[in-house]
């Protein structure tokens, strides 16, 4: 019924976002009040707004991401691509439901589900297979991780997710769907009916 | 801040081929997620910083991995010294707060492990240039669209880093405080720069589109050469099957024998 | 008679979701060996015919899209770019966002891996247009460390490794600095001169393209208002002041003495031809030029 090819533009969406994400990756060390307490996660919320405008290649621009900025967050690269793969939640959901939503969040509706979904329940379920992964690796014990870690990586993402998420979204989403870049589907930007 | 790791220098490490620096950094990263005993962790780090010595990298860049590297190791270290329950208790600290005996190996374990991982992809990026990344992997079958995209990012993980410090230093002109401010006000003004950056960066999608296609690129359907193709010597075979046969008796070692295990049942 | 290398027949080019036409009713032809100079204010419609020319057109980009356009014979409703990158290479107004590479070689490389030239075929073709491009010095150097005008370079490079036929340059000089845009602008005229390679180059610094082009064309609103050589189009000077399109100093200060009863039949355009009419100007030749 639906068919897609894998076009040069969704590459280079992909790669695109996932330079940005690396740079805010490594920005976001600017908002650490303790040293490794980051406060506000910013590819968080452009993590979000991405997967709402790109669909798929949101998610992995979210995915190369965290690959890039490895060395910056003291992950090797290959502990990246677990961290990577496993944790964009938020940015998982807001892919598979965009189209539930208007993408600009103007009404209640759009904006609850946005918050309910993707900046309560998308962020926890990062902050929570982070806990996960840190403990498979063996950088936190589980009593740590539960205990301790979890709220402040949670509270990062989901005050980003909040403030920033919403922000590009009502700002950047009538400009994205000007310059012709918005995604109609999950893989493509534009579904072809056959 | 910057995006430039690659340290010139005409070392042994730096003439291995790309994919046996590819298969450096995964064996290495295995090794250490493998191994629990600290002595042996110990023995893999000690090797690996030889090896970064002898780089002679520069403060610049390892200064990035020391400062993770130091951070993530204290709270590593809280976590695995006050939160874990492993063995007996061997000091009460306060009440119900204790140090357990084998908290205190498996500490030290994992602060080597962390380092051990942290400088295998130090030595890795500082000998490994953009170009033989991508021709590493390809070697080692990822499909081409896959190394494009990592090429792509970066490509432009160094631009987008200058445009960020150039926007931010103009609206600092313009009387835009960043630093000494709560943080409120610092995550506001963060969005007069965050948003024309990304104008700027989402504007070269259909451009940069445009140009891939206009030289010919295509992801099916046209079987494509490259220029460079990378030399896989005798002894970079020697040094791939040693690096795999060595994860692989250490991998079996663990799993059927309990070597180097503290704790079983976790890596 | 040879067949034209370009022919663009009543061609028409909406964007998808717009109810305005890009391109409206556009009919021309070029020939091989000819440089084409396209002419028109912001938003005219000159960057969509440039489009149109190489397939991106109506394949990369979706619209509604009248007409044809023929390249050497192939039809670009039906050939994708990928494919007509060999016939026509195309350089865009920024250089940074139309590369893909970290060194000077490889993104010259990178056309020639995609059409599945052997490596030493690779080698000769890049030493080829380095050398074309004067680049030589710069083949490791990442791209971004270049000048402007290296960079547009490089890009030119890039897109002739591929030996189109014809070679599209959208405003090349537009961000660049005086003598970027010279550099830029001698080696189109040598690929021309020397090379017989089809130029079509949109400019909006007419004292530039003047010296290079054969002919030229003026967009307006997606139309063509003027078609016609140098001397034809530089001396239709209430046409261009409408279609906000600046002239040639020297075609300016021609026309200003025009004005004031001086005997020019004929304005300059050139800086060669501008310094000989004031020669003769000056000298009181009574044969103006």
């Amino acid at each position: 019924m639906f068919s897609f090819s894998i076009k040069t533009r969704d590459i280079v969406i992909a790669a695109l976002c996932g330079a940005i994400n690396a740079v805010l990756q490594i920005v976001s060390t600017f908002f650490t009040p303790i040293p490794g307490l980051s406060v506000l996660y910013p590819p968080s919320g452009f993590g979000a707004a991405t997967a709402v405008w790109f669909g798929f290649w949101g998610w992995v621009g979210a995915v190369l991401g965290t690959l890039f900025a490895a060395p910056y967050w003291g992950y090797s690269m290959p502990v990246a691509v677990l961290f990577g793969v496993l944790t964009p939640w938020e940015v998982l959901i807001a892919s598979l439901l965009r189209r539930n939503f208007d993408p600009t969040l103007k009404n209640k509706r759009s904006l609850g589900m946005f918050i309910g979904l993707v900046v309560i329940l998308g962020t926890f379920l990062d902050a929570l297979f982070g806990m996960l992964v840190s403990i498979y690796v063996g950088y936190y014990t589980p009593d740590f991780a539960f205990t301790v870690a979890i709220w402040p990586w949670w509270l990062a993402d989901a005050v980003a997710a909040f403030v920033i998420g919403i922000f590009l979204l009502r700002v950047l989403t009538p400009y994205v769907k000007r310059m012709g870049l918005f995604y109609e589907g999950f893989f493509a930007r534009k579904i072809e009916r056959s | 801040m910057a995006y430039d790791f690659y340290v010139a220098r005409q070392t042994v490490l730096h003439k291995l081929s790309p994919p046996t620096k590819v298969v450096f950094l995964l064996s290495t990263s295995l090794l250490a997620l493998e191994v629990q005993d600290p002595r042996v962790n110990a023995l893999l780090l000690v090797g690996l910083l030889l090896g970064a010595l002898s780089l002679r990298i520069p403060w610049r860049v390892s200064s990035i991995f020391f400062r993770s590297g130091l951070i993530v190791g204290i709270a590593l270290s809280i976590s695995w010294l006050f939160f874990s329950k492993v063995g007996e208790p061997l000091y009460r600290l306060w009440d119900g707060i204790y140090i357990y005996d084998l908290a205190i190996p498996l500490t030290l374990s994992m602060l080597f492990r962390l380092w051990t991982l942290l400088t295998s992809t130090l030595i890795f990026v500082a000998i490994t240039q953009e170009s033989e990344f991508i021709a590493g992997l390809r070697k080692l079958k990822v499909p081409y669209a896959l190394c494009l995209t990592f090429a792509l990012v970066l490509r432009f993980m160094p631009l987008l880093i200058e445009e960020y410090n150039q926007i931010r230093e103009a609206q600092m002109a313009r009387a835009l405080e960043l630093e000494k401010i709560p943080l409120l006000e610092r995550m506001k003004h963060f969005m007069a720069i965050i948003v024309p950056w990304l104008v700027i960066s989402l504007k070269r999608v259909s451009t940069l589109s445009a140009a891939i296609d206009s030289r010919g690129f295509k992801i099916t359907g046209r079987p494509r050469t490259f220029f460079h193709e990378p030399d896989v010597s005798l002894a970079d075979w020697f040094l791939i099957l040693g690096l795999v046969g060595l994860f692989a008796a250490v991998f079996a070692l663990r799993t059927w024998m309990g070597y180097f295990v503290i704790v079983p049942g976790r890596l | 008679m040879t067949s034209p290398l370009i022919r663009v027949d009543n061609l028409s080019f909406r964007y998808e979701g717009s109810e305005r036409w890009a391109l409206s009713n556009v009919r021309f032809d070029v020939n091989e060996g000819e440089v084409l100079g396209i002419f028109g204010r912001s938003e005219a419609g000159k960057t969509t015919l440039c489009m149109c020319m190489n397939g991106l057109i109506p394949h990369d980009l979706e619209g509604d899209l009248q007409g044809s356009v023929e390249v050497a014979g192939q039809n670009t409703k039906r050939t994708e770019p990928q494919d007509l990158a060999t016939i026509v290479g195309i350089i865009f107004q920024e250089p940074e966002s139309q590369f893909i590479m970290t060194a000077v070689e490889d993104e010259i490389a990178f056309g020639m891996e995609n059409i599945g030239l052997p490596p030493n075929e690779i080698e000769e073709r890049l030493r080829l247009v380095l050398k074309l491009t004067k680049l030589e010095q710069y083949r490791r150097k990442p791209p971004r460390r270049l000048s402007g005008g290296q960079k547009q370079r490089v890009a030119i490079a890039s897109a002739l490794a591929l030996r189109p036929k014809i070679l599209i340059m959208d405003e090349p000089t537009s961000e660049l600095d005086p003598i970027g845009k010279n550099e830029v602008l001698a080696i189109a005229k040598e690929l021309n001169r020397e090379h017989n390679i089809t130029i079509i180059l949109v400019e909006h610094e007419t004292e530039l393209a003047a010296d290079i082009i054969d002919r030229g064309i003026v967009l307006s609103e997606g139309r063509v208002k003027f078609q016609g050589t140098p001397s034809e189009l530089f001396g239709n000077v209430e046409l261009l002041n409408r279609e906000g399109i600046f002239l040639p100093e020297v075609t300016e200060v021609g026309y200003g003495l025009s004005k004031h009863g001086f005997p020019i039949t004929q304005l300059p355009f050139t800086f060669q031809q501008g310094s000989a009419l004031l020669q003769s100007l000056l000298t009181k030749d009574r044969n103006p030029v």
